[in-house]
């Protein structure tokens, strides 16, 4: 702990990529002076490095030049598909044609100057077959820090095989997990849960390398993939499962091993609360008048689960979710009630501490909608430093950059 | 990574963490520390963390609770007294981050960045809330379901006249803590630029909000409201299609020759020469038309003959594996063959580094307190 800050100061090539990123517009947050390169397209690669640039760093998106995928996505923004709109903020984007020798060539430069590259490749092999795999990226840069996010890694079968949010959520469990009571299993239709938390394992993944090297000097190849990544955001229930629990099986609103935990009916509603401690059991039993049931362990409410949740059902229904939240919140139990009439937007932002979670960003596109960094830093904030990049905007600034004249985009 | 330690190729051996949090969301975080050989000391209340309570129990203790605190060591506090108080301002003078929870702040407020950092300015003071930390949010608490439901997680489940449906996975809680698992290690990042530490706070209502941003920026101003993640909240729920023998997920996206070749090949070339099924956005999940013309047909196939002919064309099948057996096929797929460790390593531990190390396993290990 008494180590002297410049003992731990990034040395030789480093210094001179902290000074090239103070010229960055206002990067303020913590990683300010790492530069990442983005070669991936969709969400769960793209999105880690939207974090990295958030916390600070210079992320180059670099897209074939027909562009990312997403571009197309629906719905679209302005002409531009709100997906990729939202997946790349803070970048800087460029054009390459990995195909052709002088965008490989270029690749290359990119690849001596850069900390942290990334894409998300379905199969770990085609940045090898493109000429750029680990072997040449060590090669012209012993310090990089190269995260292959593939979809299923090496596992059999599936290896090649195309996955996005859909095939990530049927074979993960997570599918398997959610949906009616003793009924079918379903997915989260309109939402991605999964990508977004692959995108948190590669963003790990990422930190750990970068601290890694500062210890160590060297670089590194770091294989990650949505299936592992999808199978790791269930792990409260695997370990659930491994340790003889309750089938794991959809569940409602409600879970096996937590009592009370679920959505009851109000008189005009629908409110959800959870009492897992002991300490909030007893306060919603002296709310509720349910005395007799007072300091009753987690296994023995979970044992008469059916009568516990008769009664509170009975007791829920007497008044209506605007009466509950006042007497819920003194006796400080979690709650909230449920809402889906609603947007999502407008759901976050009706809550009080939600109206700061949103945010708009201007782009060339008109004002984007985007969620704002969820980190509160007191010295180093992370922000939003600009809007995605249109397709190839900073080919110039970028390469102009190294000295390289670039011609096609 | 190997498994044989040798500190100086573990990457986090030089962090010292103290865990002043309950439950699951900082112990997550905390748990990835750990695995990648940080040093977490946690300290727990006389009465224990309340997960401890949390069936399954394998023996005395839950098995979440084992498997979130695996490779931390721990003792037990009882903040009430002078001694145990003083002695915990001495651990966190000496440590490199603190990771504390809203209820350890609530109930303990002395407990603060701004009383801490004067003993040791390169202190990382990581804070996972429930909505916020202004006065009106620090007040309220929250659970993974009601977090959930906080930020509509329940509009894109179930069908819209049924009851109230919650996402399986603790999608909330795990987020957070890896939201505050990347804050933590950006900060000593900065740390060992500037020399200073600093506090990094992430709510669990913040997280799941992010988490949610490709419905924000969906919702904010579309061209139109099309799209899966506007719309799908009026549609039944995707089920994929009932074989024989299981349930599958196929998709072509944007191979039309592809598809239309699935479709021949499944027996239905009609289908193929429809308009409504071959174009490019009919290729998606909630193609309810589709899903209603070929689930008679696809009823009569076993997965492994469906699968031999969607790999063969270069599709996406995928079975909808039910909870339970999630973990045996990914094992039985060869997903962990090259991590080492037991299973709850292995579903913990979702990247391979080519260099480094780790420790093995161990348990959570209890110390007494003099």
């Amino acid at each position: 702990m008494s180590r002297k800050a410049d003992q731990l100061r990034p040395r030789g090539r480093e210094s001179a990529e902290v000074s090239a990123a103070s010229d960055a517009p206002n990067a303020t947050g913590p990683l300010a002076g790492v530069r990442a390169l983005d070669f991936a397209q969709a969400a769960a690669g793209p999105v880690s490095m939207m974090y990295l640039a958030m916390l600070g760093a210079d992320v180059i998106k670099v897209e074939p030049p027909r562009g990312d995928t997403v571009r197309l996505g629906l719905p679209p923004h302005q002409g531009m598909g709100s997906t990729f709109l939202g997946n790349n903020l803070g970048k800087r984007g460029v054009v390459l044609n990995l195909k052709e020798p002088e965008g490989l060539d270029h690749a290359k430069q990119l690849i001596k100057q850069a900390d942290v590259a990334l894409d998300n490749f379905r199969s770990p092999t085609i940045m090898e077959r493109l000429g750029l795999g680990y072997e040449v990226m060590r090669e012209l840069n012993p310090r990089i820090i190269y995260v292959q996010s593939s979809a299923f890694g090496r596992s059999r079968g599936f290896e090649g095989m195309l996955s996005n949010e859909w095939v990530a959520q049927s074979i993960s469990g997570f599918a398997g997990s959610t949906g009616e009571k003793n009924g079918r299993f379903e997915q989260s239709r309109g939402t991605a849960y999964l990508d977004w938390f692959t995108a948190l394992v590669n963003l790990q993944a990422i930190l750990v390398g970068l601290k890694h090297r500062e210890r160590t000097g060297l670089g590194m190849m770091i294989s990650t993939s949505q299936y592992a990544g999808a199978l790791c955001a269930g792990f409260t229930r695997f370990v659930e499962l491994l340790a003889g629990g309750e089938r794991l099986r959809p569940t409602g609103s409600e879970r096996s091993n937590v009592v009370p935990d679920l959505v009851v009916a109000t008189s005009d509603g629908e409110m959800a609360f959870s009492a897992p401690t002991v300490r909030s059991w007893n306060r919603l039993c002296r709310l509720l008048r349910l005395e007799r049931w007072l300091s009753m362990s987690m296994t023995a409410r979970v044992s008469n689960r059916d009568e516990i949740y008769a009664e509170l059902r009975a007791i829920f229904r007497t008044r209506t979710t605007s009466e509950w939240h006042p007497l819920l919140a003194a006796a400080r139990v979690a709650h909230h009630p449920v809402d889906s009439s609603h947007t999502i937007s407008e759901i976050v932002r009706s809550h009080p501490e939600g109206h700061d979670l949103i945010t708009r960003v201007p782009s060339a596109r008109g004002d984007l909608q985007v969620s704002s960094p969820p980190w509160r830093f007191s010295r180093t904030p992370a922000s939003i430093l600009r809007s995605s990049p249109e397709l190839g905007e900073h080919q110039d600034e970028v390469f102009g950059e190294l000295g390289i004249h670039v011609h096609h985009r | 990574m190997s498994t044989i330690a040798d500190p100086a190729l573990i990457p986090l051996d030089d962090i010292h963490v103290l865990e002043i949090a309950q439950g699951v969301v900082g112990p997550f975080c905390s748990m990835h520390l750990a695995a990648f050989g940080a040093h977490v000391t946690k300290v727990e209340p006389p009465w224990g963390d309340w997960l401890r309570d949390i069936p399954p129990v394998n023996g005395r203790t839950s098995a979440l609770f084992e498997a979130l605190n695996r490779n931390k060591r721990g003792l037990r506090l009882d903040l009430r007294t002078t001694w145990a108080r003083q002695k915990l301002k001495n651990m966190i003078s000496r440590s490199d981050v603190v990771l504390v929870d809203q209820a350890t702040t609530r109930r303990w407020p002395s407990l603060s960045y701004e009383s801490s950092r004067a003993g040791n300015g390169r202190l990382i003071w990581a804070q996972a809330l429930a909505y916020s930390d202004r006065e009106s949010g620090a007040k309220q608490t929250a659970s993974e379901l009601t977090i959930q439901m906080a930020t509509g997680v329940n509009r894109h489940l179930g069908r819209p006249t049924d009851g109230t449906i919650r996402s399986g996975f603790d999608i909330a809680s795990l987020s957070t803590s890896m939201f505050l698992f990347s804050g933590i290690m950006a900060a000593l990042r900065e740390r060992g630029v500037s020399g200073q530490g600093q506090r990094v706070a992430v709510s669990m209502f913040s997280a799941m909000t992010a988490m949610l941003e490709w419905n924000l920026v969906s919702e904010g101003d579309p061209d139109e409201w099309i799209g899966v993640q506007l719309e799908s909240y009026t549609a039944s729920p995707a089920l994929g299609f009932i074989l024989k023998d299981r349930v599958a997920y196929v998709e072509f996206r944007g191979d039309i020759a592809g598809w239309k070749q699935f479709l021949i090949g499944v027996g239905r070339a009609e289908l193929a020469a429809d308009p409504r099924f071959n174009q490019p956005q009919t290729m998606i999940p909630d193609m309810t038309d589709l899903k209603l013309e070929l689930a008679s047909t696809l009823h009569d196939w076993n997965y492994d003959d469906l699968y031999r002919l969607v790999a063969g064309l270069g599709g996406t099948i995928a079975p909808i594996t039910p909870g339970d057996e999630a973990i045996t096929f990914a094992e039985s797929n060869g997903l962990f063959d090259e991590n080492p460790g037991d299973l709850i390593d292995q579903i913990s531990r979702p990247w391979a580094f080519s260099v480094g190390q780790l420790r093995r396993s161990r348990s959570y290990e209890e110390m007494d307190v003099p």
